[in-house]
């Protein structure tokens, strides 16, 4: 399919996959959720060539193995926690050397660098060493890397687990904002579906297959099969789909929160 | 089993807090690593510790900081191939003292949900939730009287999180073994522990039952810490619209409140 920016046709592997396929649209939002072991990272170390395929994966309709590393590297970037090294002495210097392949004027450069601490949020640790920062600002610095790059694909392999919620929510709202702005997809795999409730469109791996796929709420309000897969809802949408059920309020929504919950249930 | 730190100096204030093996406990603080170092007794001894009514001294200390076990998130070991070579390496690193070290590493396995067969797989092959798993297991090789785990059931889906649970709960109830969970995330402390602790800056903001200590949402608010959602929805309800609704840990038992208040 044309619109398809990664297919993965009849996957193979041992301790996974068995004849597995997936396919992800282009310039959306995806995000890949499931229980443990299902397979999350396995797929992402798949798509992006640490892990053997034997020409199972397309990107842009072509197979993993006819890129060169450089091309691929330019057109797809990844995030797996703790596979990242940082060579410079502060987080300022260790963006500004990320862009040294783009020769781009030194006043742009600055003001890329600048823009992406802003958007960030990371002008507190501008200064600071990028081996000392904390496991979750070393994910936001990796990603302002990448961010800066201008890939095509970007992929995120359960990033937001070292996080705070208000981090979470923010990066996740960051990467909603700059996908809509410019022709990236994001792929993001968690375990958390609260982390799922931006996306445009959510997988669900289980038991080797594709167990459930669709929007947040296609896919959220399926909360018998989500519990029976072991994937926890998130608060307000497991209460908005139970008081539905009880016929207490009409329908779920995925941008629900406590205080209009509240004010609906007691007028 | 009791852990007591009466008048224990903590950056300059007092602290006084029980750990006992009646509970889950859960702590919630702003500098973890402050307070590994506490549970640990690895801060100078400032102030009285007692383990079962007996005084931590100078000269005992280092008896009673080998029952203490922190369940550390995975880190990549390169030169450890296998999970046998990995839990191998940590009993030599740790310089556990094992009658027989196989055994007890396999056991150790079982005791979490993994198999023998576990032994021989490649660390680079396990998920991260199997890497947490293996992580619990080396934990439980010194026998320790003291667990700690810290962000271990963020990692886990919510089977994996029941039988963690189930295991916590079995090593609590049959083996007296105090368990703490260290975490930010309030809402799988308020789930799963039955006291807890709030400090900030080395302080005790505020420690009890764990129902007590997150209805006091105003402070925690103030300090900045996280309110379980399950707690702000009661909390919303009881004091913005004066709804005489219980706190639960329950979503089923919010439910059947709302039918009846609605």
């Amino acid at each position: 399919m044309q619109d398809n920016i990664i297919e993965v046709v009849g996957l193979s592997l041992p301790y996974s996959f068995q004849n597995f396929n997936i396919s992800f649209e282009r310039n959306k939002l995806i995000a890949i959720t499931g229980p443990n072991n299902c397979g999350k990272t396995t797929l992402i170390k798949s798509i992006i060539g640490h892990i053997f395929t034997n020409n199972t994966i397309y990107i842009y309709s072509q197979e993993l193995e006819y890129y060169r590393v450089t091309e691929l590297n330019t057109i797809m970037k990844y995030i797996i926690p703790e596979e990242y090294l940082f060579f410079e002495e502060s987080v300022l210097q260790e963006l500004i050397n990320s862009l040294n392949n783009l020769e781009l004027p030194e006043n742009i450069k600055q003001k890329k660098v600048k823009d992406i601490i802003k958007n960030l949020n990371m002008t507190k640790i501008q200064n600071m060493n990028p081996n000392e920062l904390s496991d979750s600002n070393k994910i936001k610095l990796q990603l302002a890397k990448h961010l800066l790059q201008n890939p095509k694909i970007l992929l995120l392999d359960d990033i937001f687990i070292c996080m705070t919620k208000v981090e979470r929510q923010n990066i996740i709202k960051l990467l909603r904002d700059i996908q809509n702005q410019m022709d990236l997809t994001i792929i993001m795999t968690t375990l958390n579906l609260e982390d799922c409730l931006k996306s445009d469109y959510i997988y669900v791996i289980n038991d080797n297959i594709v167990a459930l796929e669709g929007t947040p709420l296609e896919v959220l309000t399926k909360d018998n099969i989500l519990n029976k897969i072991g994937l926890e809802l998130p608060f307000i949408i497991d209460l908005s789909v139970k008081l539905r059920d009880y016929d207490l309020i009409e329908d779920v929504e995925i941008d629900m929160d406590i205080e209009r919950m509240v004010n609906i249930l007691w007028k | 089993m009791e852990i007591k730190f009466t008048n224990f100096i903590v950056n300059s204030d007092q602290i006084n807090l029980t750990f006992t093996s009646d509970d889950i406990t859960a702590v919630s603080t702003n500098d973890h690593d402050l307070f590994l170092k506490l549970i640990s007794f690895s801060l100078p001894l400032k102030g009285e510790i007692q383990i079962n009514d007996k005084k931590i001294t100078p000269d005992n200390f280092h008896i009673y900081k080998r029952q203490v076990s922190i369940v550390k998130t995975y880190k990549d070991i390169s030169f450890t191939k296998t999970v046998l070579d990995y839990m191998n390496y940590i009993i030599t690193a740790k310089n556990l003292k094992i009658k027989n070290p196989n055994k007890k590493i396999i056991d150790s396995l079982k005791i979490v949900g993994l198999d023998e067969k576990y032994l021989l797989r490649e660390l680079n092959t396990l998920s991260s939730s199997e890497k947490e798993l293996i992580q619990l297991a080396i934990s439980l090789l010194s026998n320790p009287e003291v667990i700690v785990l810290t962000d271990q059931l963020l990692k886990l889906d919510l089977k994996n999180q029941k039988r963690i649970y189930m295991l916590l709960l079995r090593l609590k109830d049959q083996y007296h073994k105090i368990i703490i969970i260290l975490s930010d995330n309030s809402n799988i402390l308020y789930k799963y522990c039955t006291k807890g602790v709030i400090i900030k800056n080395g302080k005790v903001l505020s420690s009890g039952d764990i129902k007590d200590i997150y209805c006091k949402t105003e402070t925690l608010r103030k300090n900045k810490f996280d309110i379980p959602e399950i707690v702000e929805f009661t909390h919303k309800a009881k004091t913005q619209k004066k709804v005489k609704i219980d706190y639960h840990k329950d979503i089923r038992d919010i439910i059947k409140d709302i039918y009846k208040h609605v």
